[in-house]
């Protein structure tokens, strides 16, 4: 008992952390971003949430998250996939960055802490992260990405990937209201 | 010129061909009052922004749905609750037709956020 209570404590820290990081991740007073940034940018983010989808799929028991997790993976797999062609075909190459630097540093301290957990702790703690972190990502692609976005086709591949986040963002609040309910 | 006898067993043929061709009133207007069997038709959902568009189809019995995925991610459509059908995934691209039975809600299977509904009527 007294583990699953600091499992919990240890997801609900988590949490806070999450959103502490995305926000600092993504929210740099807009740096002035070109289209090889952007386009690393996007499949970075794309590529860390398949990497918590596979964390996902490795712990976890509960049927709505090994469900939510694979259309993680499918979904953002497929997106990095559509990035990166559509990066070939403009003779693109994805440059790295500040903002993509500081969502890989955010996301290997996310990685640490769920590896940590198990359970419904790990449950919890991974929803609520795809929760702050999809809510971070929507804002940036809305607020710093599509605004920069000098490529037309780049624009518009990031114009039809915020419905998609959306849709996971309204996903993965289903589960977390299912979870809160228990 | 030999004069045309007509058999009384002659005319009856002839009456009954004037009856099979021509009918009677009472006969003709079933004919004219059939109302005509519906042309099944085919109708088109559009899977786009994470939606089917329309969201709710009304057709008639032994009309087509078309679902084709115009979206960037892969999606599906499938009879909620029962998932008694399902077009099974549909990449960017694919279509799937099918023929509706009953009025049933139905979702995407992947994004389980994503529903329609078909009514037949």
């Amino acid at each position: 008992m007294k583990n699953k209570t600091t499992m919990l404590t240890r997801g609900a820290l988590l949490l806070g952390v999450s959103a502490f990081l995305y926000a600092g991740a993504f929210a740099q007073e807009a740096p002035k971003l070109t289209d090889p940034e952007i386009a690393h940018i996007a499949v970075t983010a794309n590529q860390i949430d398949v990497n918590y989808a596979g964390i996902a799929k490795a712990t976890s028991k509960n049927k709505d998250v090994l469900h939510f997790a694979e259309t993680m993976e499918r979904d953002h797999g497929g997106t990095i996939k559509q990035a990166e062609a559509l990066a070939k075909k403009l003779n693109v190459t994805p440059k790295d960055n500040a903002m993509s630097k500081s969502l890989m540093e955010g996301a290997a301290k996310e990685t640490k802490a769920l590896k940590a957990l198990k359970g419904a702790a790990f449950d919890k703690a991974y929803i609520d992260n795809e929760v702050a972190y999809h809510k971070a990502v929507l804002d940036a692609i809305k607020t710093a990405l599509i605004p920069q976005t000098q490529n037309s086709e780049l624009k518009g591949l990031l114009e039809a990937v915020l419905p998609v986040v959306e849709t996971h963002l309204g996903h993965a609040e289903m589960i977390q209201k299912k979870f809160a309910a228990k | 010129m030999s004069p045309v006898t007509v058999k009384p067993l002659h005319l009856l043929a002839l009456a009954s061909l004037l009856f099979v061709a021509c009918g009677t009133p009472e006969e003709k207007a079933p004919a004219t009052t059939v109302p005509a069997k519906p042309v099944a038709k085919s109708v088109a959902v559009s899977i786009a922004q994470m939606k089917f568009q329309p969201d709710t189809v009304r057709i008639h019995p032994g009309d087509t749905i078309v679902w084709t995925n115009n979206d960037v991610v892969d999606h599906d459509a499938t009879a909620f609750p029962d998932s008694a059908w399902t077009s099974g995934t549909l990449h960017p691209g694919d279509s799937w037709r099918f023929v509706p039975q009953a009025s049933t809600p139905y979702f995407c299977s992947i994004h389980v956020v994503m529903k329609g509904a078909v009514i037949v009527e």
